[in-house]
């Protein structure tokens, strides 16, 4: 117990005397997790208020693959995509492997099917007269699809939070697309199990406390868009 | 009289159930026009299709005397102002709900704001134009869609039920707009209702819609019961009807008024629906003398003005009311 109540004072020192290489960790993962969600929400909100929007053949199949994918394993969209991007993949080329990119592309296809789906969900709860409303007053699909952000913009922020904190907490993708290099692609994940497998407890407990800080954060804003609903 | 709408053969079904089945109907232009009927009977779908927010199973609509392409197009819809049944304001400032339309029309901020200002003076709605729509009354919410359908100055508005849920001062303002409509004669207004009198009372043309299909108006006459098909009767109440041996199910048993005969003493004719009663109440509208009659159910009778006069009828006076089985609907 002595062990573990000094490795938690150290790295209480570590983070309060803001330590450059912890916060460097943390802003690579705050970064890539920010650019993740950003490009997810592009595509998975507009996506999932069209779901919304129009009726097509298999759209409960793909409601029901999205489903699955939110339950996606991290280590098997890094593994897919290493397969892509190592030298003899199909787009090794454009050597991303090992760059903050990677793992931006990793992450972006991890939170994309949440962020889909959890806009689905948020552009179903809209009232169901918004739509023939919109339509009656003349609103193109485009337009419609604006009156739908704007009645449902709290349940949206939900949806991209939500994206936001399994980014941020994964660990296989950036550990297989970053390969965690320190100052570069090193994340609080991966830095957490690498300083914890070298035996730096106190630093790698620093890193945990503000994750579990972040994962605090991130819970607390989700609870308030849904309370503001 | 110019057709705004002339539909045809219309049909539209909710999961294989027929909720519209309307043959032949006009809309007059730049006239006020009742859709009378129950809840449930199809109203709202048929505002629906008016409003090219549904397209029809089958059938056709003349639009200002074009085939319309049914729903899909924004420049259509465009065209008309669509109060629905409760109507939905978004989540911002009533002035930018009654706005909001002429911002999807491309509208510049300033041309807006002097248009919505300007209806908004016209329907007494200046005082409410920075609230937040969220917490208007069901009257104040009325009258917003109202504007908001009015700022963008359609040929035509559609106002499905627009006087339910509504307290006595917006009741009369609504009426009082449509009134106002119905002299200037310069839009198409249709309004549902099932309010029989104020359909009456405010429109220049009404109809029945009852289970789907479109009957002429009628002030009464429309009556719940059950249909014994083994002697052709039709009870409702303590009144029994004899029914054409056509018909083969129903719940409703309709009769124009048109189609009653009022006489002082029993007919010695083929007809076999023989009722006696007392007038309760006369009236005239466009000429024709309106009455209705307390027999074993209250029934409605159209009459010309001559015949009331032949007859001697007053108020309270016994009479007989007739019709033949063949004029009798049971739907």
């Amino acid at each position: 117990m002595d062990y573990f109540s000094a490795a938690f004072s150290a790295a209480l020192s570590l983070i309060f005397s803001f330590d450059r290489e912890v916060y460097t960790v943390v802003w690579t993962s705050l970064h890539i997790s920010i650019v993740a969600v950003a490009l997810a929400a592009l595509f998975g909100i507009p996506l999932g208020i069209l779901v919304v929007l129009r009726e097509f053949p298999g759209k409960r199949l793909l409601q029901q693959v999205l489903n699955t994918l939110m339950a996606l394993p991290t280590v098997v969209v890094g593994l897919l995509l290493y397969g892509l991007l190592t030298r003899q993949g199909a787009l090794g080329d454009l050597g991303l492997l090992y760059t903050i990119n990677a793992i931006i592309i990793g992450q972006t296809l991890l939170i994309l099917p949440i962020i889909w789906n959890l806009s689905i969900a948020a552009a179903s709860s809209a009232d169901p007269r918004l739509l023939p409303t919109s339509q009656a007053l003349g609103a193109s699909v485009l337009q419609q699809g604006a009156m739908y952000l704007n009645e449902v913009k709290f349940a949206l922020a939900a949806a991209m939070t939500a994206g936001f904190g399994r980014a941020i907490g994964e660990v296989g993708i950036a550990m297989m697309l970053g390969g965690n290099i320190e100052g570069f692609t090193r994340t609080m994940t991966t830095a957490i199990a690498l300083e914890t497998s070298k035996g730096e407890f106190e630093f790698a407990l620093a890193l945990g406390v503000l994750l579990l800080a972040v994962a605090f954060l991130v819970n607390f804003i989700v609870q308030y868009f849904q309370s503001m609903d | 009289m110019e057709s705004l709408y002339q539909i045809s053969g219309l049909a539209f079904s909710y999961s294989g159930r027929k909720v519209l089945d309307l043959d032949e109907l006009h809309i007059a232009r730049n006239r006020v026009t009742a859709v009378v009927g129950p809840n449930g009977s199809g109203k709202s779908t048929l505002f629906d299709i008016l409003a090219f927010l549904r397209r029809p199973d089958a059938g056709r609509i003349l639009f200002r005397g074009s085939p319309a392409p049914g729903t899909g197009s924004a420049g259509l819809r465009r065209q008309v102002g669509y109060i629905q049944q409760k109507p939905y304001l978004m989540k911002m400032p009533v002035r930018d709900n009654i706005g909001l339309g002429l911002k999807f029309r491309g509208a510049a901020r300033a041309d807006i704001d002097s248009a919505v200002n300007a209806v908004a003076g016209e329907l007494g709605l200046g005082p409410l134009l920075e609230r937040d729509a969220g917490k208007l009354s069901g009257g104040e919410i009325q009258k917003v869609a109202l504007a908001r359908a009015l700022v963008l100055q359609p040929e035509v508005v559609l106002m499905d039920e627009p006087f339910t849920y509504l307290d006595e001062g917006s009741l009369h303002d609504i009426e009082e707009w449509i009134a106002g409509q119905r002299t200037s004669r310069e839009k198409t207004i249709i309004f549902s209702t099932h309010d029989r009198l104020r359909a009456q009372s405010l429109s220049d043309t009404s109809f029945n819609l009852i289970n789907g299909r479109a009957y002429p108006f009628s002030s009464g006459n429309l009556f719940s019961g059950a249909l014994d098909v083994n002697d052709n009767t039709f009870t409702s109440g303590n009144a029994r009807f004899t029914v054409p041996e056509s018909v083969k199910s129903g719940h409703k048993l309709f009769i124009d008024p048109k189609h009653l005969v009022v006489s002082t003493e029993r007919l010695s004719s083929s007809m076999r629906n023989n009722f006696s009663g007392t007038i309760t109440s006369m009236s005239t509208v466009n000429g024709e003398v309106h009455l209705t009659i307390k027999a074993e159910v209250t029934f409605h009778a159209v009459i010309t003005r001559r015949a009331m006069d032949e007859l001697n009828l007053q108020l309270g006076n016994p009479v007989w009311v007739s019709c033949k089985s063949s004029q009798i609907s049971v739907i």
